[in-house]
């Protein structure tokens, strides 16, 4: 009778592990892969095993089986968990009707590739389109990089206000600068001690107001009726908040934000804080940010700036405010010009031509930028002119394309 | 005539068939997490395979050996994980 049993288990064992070897080759990602092989490849050697432990029925080998089945059951779960994630975060493709990615935004992904059918054969894609159903909408992802700063909770709600519409979803990046918070100058003799506790003191205050600043911030996105993900994230921040901007649409700092003692924006320092900061999207609030009139953007009459022009029209932001461009007075500026004004009304964006032209040594009129004007800016623009030259002096809030 | 008689050659067939369709996935790819995956389930086929043999050889040493295959294939999955979440992540280096 336990030979009976011995057999059946053994068999059954060997099927199940042939089915999960079937599902590894049948499947369309690595994901679905790695379903078929930890589950059906866990029990399968398991039902194995065990018929091995009726078939020789001595206590010695059924002490080693069940060793070794609790062992496979701790291990397999783990192991399988690390491979999915360096999976995800190496950027394995996605099957083409994933329908929930529930790290989007959670874990930085090289390149979000859905697609799937491009690395596997056709055939093994179309025997499971049976089960695709409509891809969901793509929505705009907004990025809140929260950081202490003057006023910052007041500009992020400026800011968010402005951007935001019903179908956004945004991400809460709460950054905390590591490296500025653990660095210690020289430390006397016996100091180190002290040193340490000092850094750990630090660090330990500036998790508290973060945690309270993410609690405000979250407050404030539920009133606003937004699907919100919080992240908190600790290292060197710059690098951090532009990681994390690659995968946003639009990104929402506070001017003048301070990642506790590392300064992110300086307000003198803005040319060279642009160049590190030159994220498309990145928009640069302030409290004073409301309802705005009219979307100003400084074309710098070079390829760069067209193409900054594409993105932000691309971006479909502000597509309901009329749009003015400004041209830097250098030759070949009003041809510039009508192309970029045609380009715009193209996209069917109520647009304008700015100021007649601006020359290159002159600041543009700050006051067109007070109040309800939002200034868009070419962010990866070489020369960088125009535009930070007429906007470090006064801390407008501001749109990087 | 034992049933084992004909259930162990059965489950080995079986499970030889097992091994060819994972070790096919594992050499196709595409990516390098499939690979990796395929690997994760060549090692716990493994496993069972120890288990078959210590039963058709009687040795029950065969059953340490089948311990070891778990752990090796253990360390290993987390061990290429390891691999590529590191090469997934920008070359500046890491932080604290």
């Amino acid at each position: 009778m336990v030979e009976w049993l011995a057999a059946l288990l053994l068999i059954s064992g060997s099927a199940i592990a042939l089915i999960a070897s079937i599902g590894v080759l049948r499947l369309p990602d690595a994901f679905l892969r790695m379903h078929a092989a930890t589950k059906a490849g866990v029990v399968g050697s398991s039902l194995m095993l065990l018929g091995a432990g009726f078939a020789f029925g001595t206590p010695d080998a059924w002490l080693r089986i069940v060793a070794i089945v609790i062992f496979l059951l701790v291990t397999v779960p783990i192991s399988s968990h690390a491979l999915g994630r360096a999976a995800y975060l190496g950027g394995a493709t996605m099957w083409s009707g994933t329908q929930i990615n529930e790290m989007e935004s959670v874990l930085p992904r090289p390149a979000l590739n859905r697609e799937g059918a491009a690395e596997t054969a056709p055939g093994e894609v179309s025997s499971m389109s049976d089960f695709t159903q409509a891809v969901p909408q793509p929505r705009s992802r907004i990025l809140l990089a929260l950081a202490q700063g003057h006023e910052s909770e007041a500009a992020l709600e400026a800011g968010l206000r402005v951007v935001a519409t019903p179908s956004a979803q945004v991400t809460i990046l709460s950054l905390l600068c590591a490296p500025s918070l653990t660095q210690t100058g020289p430390v006397p003799l016996g100091g180190s001690y002290y040193a340490q506790r000092l850094v750990e003191k630090r660090l330990a205050r500036a998790r508290e107001q973060a945690g309270m600043l993410v609690q405000n911030v979250e407050a404030m996105v539920e009133a606003a009726r937004l699907a919100a993900a919080t992240r908190h994230e600790e290292g060197d921040a710059l690098r951090l908040l532009l990681g994390a901007a690659a995968h946003h649409d639009v990104t929402i700092l506070p001017r003048g934000a301070w990642f506790d003692q590392a300064q992110v924006l300086d307000e003198g320092m803005a040319e060279t804080r642009a160049r590190s900061l030159a994220v498309p999207g990145l928009l640069l609030t302030t409290p004073a940010l409301s309802a705005l009139r009219e979307v100003h953007f400084l074309h710098e009459a070079d390829e760069s700036s067209g193409e900054a022009l594409k993105r932000f029209l691309g971006l479909d932001l502000f597509a309901n405010l009329p749009l003015a461009i400004t041209v830097l007075d250098l030759p070949g500026a009003p041809a510039v010009l009508a192309d970029a004004v045609a380009l715009a009304a193209a996209r069917g964006r109520r647009v304008r031509a700015g100021y007649p032209s601006l020359h290159p040594d002159h600041p543009a009129p700050l006051e067109a930028f007070i109040g309800g004007t939002l200034a868009v800016i070419p962010a990866r623009s070489p020369s960088g002119r125009l535009a930070w030259r007429s906007l470090r002096e006064m801390p407008h809030a501001l749109l990087l394309a | 005539m034992s049933p084992l008689d004909v259930a162990l050659p059965l489950a080995g067939v079986l499970l030889g068939l097992a091994v060819g369709l994972t070790g096919w996935r594992m050499l196709r790819g595409p990516g390098i997490a499939d690979r990796a995956v395929a690997l994760d389930l060549l090692g716990l086929l493994a496993v069972g395979a120890a288990a078959l043999v210590a039963l058709g050889s009687g040795h029950l040493a065969l059953l340490d050996v089948a311990l070891g295959l778990g752990l090796v294939g253990f360390i290993g999955a987390v061990g290429v994980a390891a691999f590529i979440a590191r090469a997934a992540r920008p070359p500046e280096g890491r932080d604290g």
